[in-house]
């Protein structure tokens, strides 16, 4: 077998792998928006159709969901937190992670470790203490709950992400910036942040996405219907007796929109290339 | 445009002491070229002028300003980095400008400004492009030119053309010249290339492992190097090194090799080391002190051959002298390339003695 042979046959298997892990990832997804516009009597049959049938399709469950359930408030709720929580954790994992990349020592050490610690608590040890800490402070049931919850999960992570990008920022920008007239955060601000984009677009990316599909905290800091998130009214469509799945279906793909729209426009900002032609070349 | 004065300076890096008590003063106008292998501590000096590095003792002063405790910003200094370091979010001419925008000036001063700029480093078609559409070497000229812009008291680069192929970085060398030339500027420049120190400098501080080896004008250190560390370091190809004994002996001075190599001095040159009396010595000479024709104090002396490097203007030829490997550079036509062996002056007029145990430089 010739070289160029070979290499021929290991792209095609690399795309053949490629393309049944994009399978075995986009059939859910799938399946969850084909459930959707099928009415229920084709849902449960025993063998549901693999394929679209256009003549079973409605938006039937959509129109009843949206009837029905005060989703439009779950969305917002949904939008308020996860907004909130990105933007909170998103300022303090940039802050955090510029020190932890530029400020070198043994306490930025400590910190970074105790973050990471702080990583490894499940949520569900935190909740029992932020329900209490929270109806102590006067905030439960509140969105500001949620969002400091959220942040509080999400921002070690968010660090270390935004440490990673500060840490291919050539030190050398900071210090022109410092010499052109700035102050460490004037640095931050005018310098290191425009190129350190898409780590900033990233993070947020992520925080945005851990924050919308967060349960744990929204169902047991939230407690009246009305400040609901989307998570928790999905799983409030789970009946004891009946569920009717098309419409739990069409929650979740209503549910999944704002994701891949983050996800969608945040996509330029995520590729790197930002900082080409500022050091060497 | 100002002075600038390094008084006693002292950097540690934890335990490791990387800047010995320096002191040296720079005048208005002079380019100072501070060279050095790498780890002698001419970049953390150049970082602590630009306050970029604290000092752990001494004083950095410019002008008559003590500038130890004060920020980049406030020193009134400019640098420029050996990546250049420029922002590559922002155009050529918002490079150039940052810093006037930072200390607030206005619009129409940041645009006098940056067209003064691009107009002396010929960067006047590039000022709407980014970094990255652009050459190293136009990159480079970005970088000196946002310097330029804040007409600062003092520049600092910092091996600004190592990263530029070999054409370029003569191209740049003279431009950089030039430009000290025209603006008459306070200059402190790092690099670790000698040729570039030689080519560019009013002074030459030459450091070694955080101390200096030895000030003074190219020549200077070329012609007089202080001690065997400069005396190596400075010149392409590097100064033949010889262990010998320096015989003295009345009026009488007599050099001994090893392999019985034996050069009596005539009397106009021994009266330069008869002080030092009797010692084991360094013998140094310049490749070009080989000599392919007789000098006014040679001896001639036929060495083998081991190795030819023709550099078209030169030929370098690697020979063997008192059991030691030398370099000799003669004219080219001189040598055949089939050569055994090579009949060579040694110009004893410009030979160099360091002390064998403290390096230092005997006689005048």
């Amino acid at each position: 077998m010739t070289i160029s042979q070979r290499q021929r046959l290991m792209s095609t298997l690399r795309f053949f792998l490629a393309g049944i892990f994009a399978v075995l990832l986009l059939f859910p997804i799938y399946w969850m928006g084909q459930t959707s516009l099928l009415p229920t009597s084709a849902v449960l049959s025993r063998a549901p159709s693999l394929l679209p049938d256009p003549a079973a399709s409605s938006l039937s469950a959509y129109q009843t969901l949206l009837a029905t359930y005060p989703v439009l408030t779950w969305f917002g709720n949904s939008a308020i937190i996860t907004a909130g929580s990105a933007l909170l954790s998103a300022l303090c994992a940039t802050l955090a992670g510029y020190s932890l990349s530029r400020f070198s020592s043994r306490t930025a050490h400590g910190i970074a470790f105790v973050l990471l610690l702080g990583r490894v608590l499940p949520g569900t040890l935190l909740v029992l203490p932020y329900f209490v800490l929270f109806r102590w402070a006067g905030i439960l049931d509140t969105h500001v709950s949620v969002i400091l919850a959220n942040a509080s999960m999400i921002t070690p992570f968010a660090t270390f992400m935004m440490k990673n990008y500060f840490d291919d920022v050539p030190r050398e920008l900071d210090e022109a910036a410092k010499v052109d007239g700035c102050s460490p955060l004037a640095a931050l601000w005018f310098v290191v942040l425009p190129v350190a984009a898409p780590g900033i677009a990233a993070t947020i990316a992520f925080a945005a996405t851990a924050s919308w599909v967060d349960l744990l905290f929204a169902r047991t800091l939230l407690l009246t219907p009305g400040h609901w998130t989307m998570p928790v009214g999905i799983a409030s469509l789970i009946g004891e007796v009946q569920t009717s799945w098309n419409q739990l279906m069409a929650a979740g793909v209503l549910s999944v929109l704002p994701v891949f729209a983050v996800y969608w426009f945040a996509q330029p900002y995520l590729v790197g290339g930002m900082t080409s032609g500022a050091v060497k070349g | 445009m100002a002075s600038l004065t390094i008084d006693n300076v002292v950097k540690r890096f934890g335990a490791q002491t990387i800047i010995r008590g320096v002191s040296f003063d720079i005048a208005d106008g002079e380019l100072v070229i501070l060279v050095g292998p790498s780890g002698c501590g001419k970049s953390t000096l150049l970082r602590m002028i630009a306050g970029l590095e604290t000092l752990d003792g001494g004083a950095i002063r410019i002008g008559e300003r003590v500038v130890n405790d004060l920020q980049p910003k406030d020193r009134d200094i400019a640098m420029v980095f050996q990546s250049y370091a420029l922002y590559p979010h922002m155009t050529v001419a918002d490079n150039m400008s940052f810093a006037l925008r930072m200390a607030g000036a206005d619009k129409a001063a940041r645009d006098a400004a940056v067209q003064r700029a691009a107009s002396i480093l010929s960067l006047e078609q590039l000022l709407d492009r980014y970094p990255r559409q652009l050459s190293g070497g136009q990159r480079q000229r970005v970088a000196m030119g946002r310097a330029i812009v804040r007409d600062p008291a003092v520049f600092l680069f910092d091996e600004p053309l190592s990263n530029l192929d070999a054409k370029l970085r003569v191209q740049m060398r003279a431009e950089i010249k030039e430009l000290h030339r025209r603006l008459g500027s306070t200059i402190v420049y790092v690099t670790h290339d000698q040729v570039e120190a030689m080519t560019l400098a009013d002074r030459i501080v030459c450091l070694q492992g955080g101390t200096i080896a030895q000030i003074g004008t190219p020549n200077e250190l070329y012609g007089k190097p202080a001690n065997l560390f400069v005396a190596e370091f400075i010149g392409s190809p590097a100064m033949n090194i010889l262990p010998g004994r320096l015989d003295v002996a009345g009026e009488a001075a007599t050099l001994e090799l090893a392999d019985g190599v034996r050069w009596s001095l005539p009397a106009e040159l021994s009266a330069r080391w008869r002080a030092e009396g009797s010692r084991d010595v360094a013998v140094g000479i310049r490749p070009e002190h080989l000599r392919e024709a007789p000098a006014r104090f040679s001896v001639p002396v036929d060495l083998p051959v081991a190795m030819l490097e023709p550099l078209g203007s030169d030929t370098l030829v690697h020979a063997e002298l008192a059991g030691r490997r030398v370099l000799a550079r003669v004219p080219p036509e001189s040598v055949d390339d089939a050569a055994r062996r090579i009949a060579l002056h040694v110009d004893l007029g410009h030979l160099h003695l360091f002390d064998r145990v403290t390096g230092k430089r005997l006689g005048d």
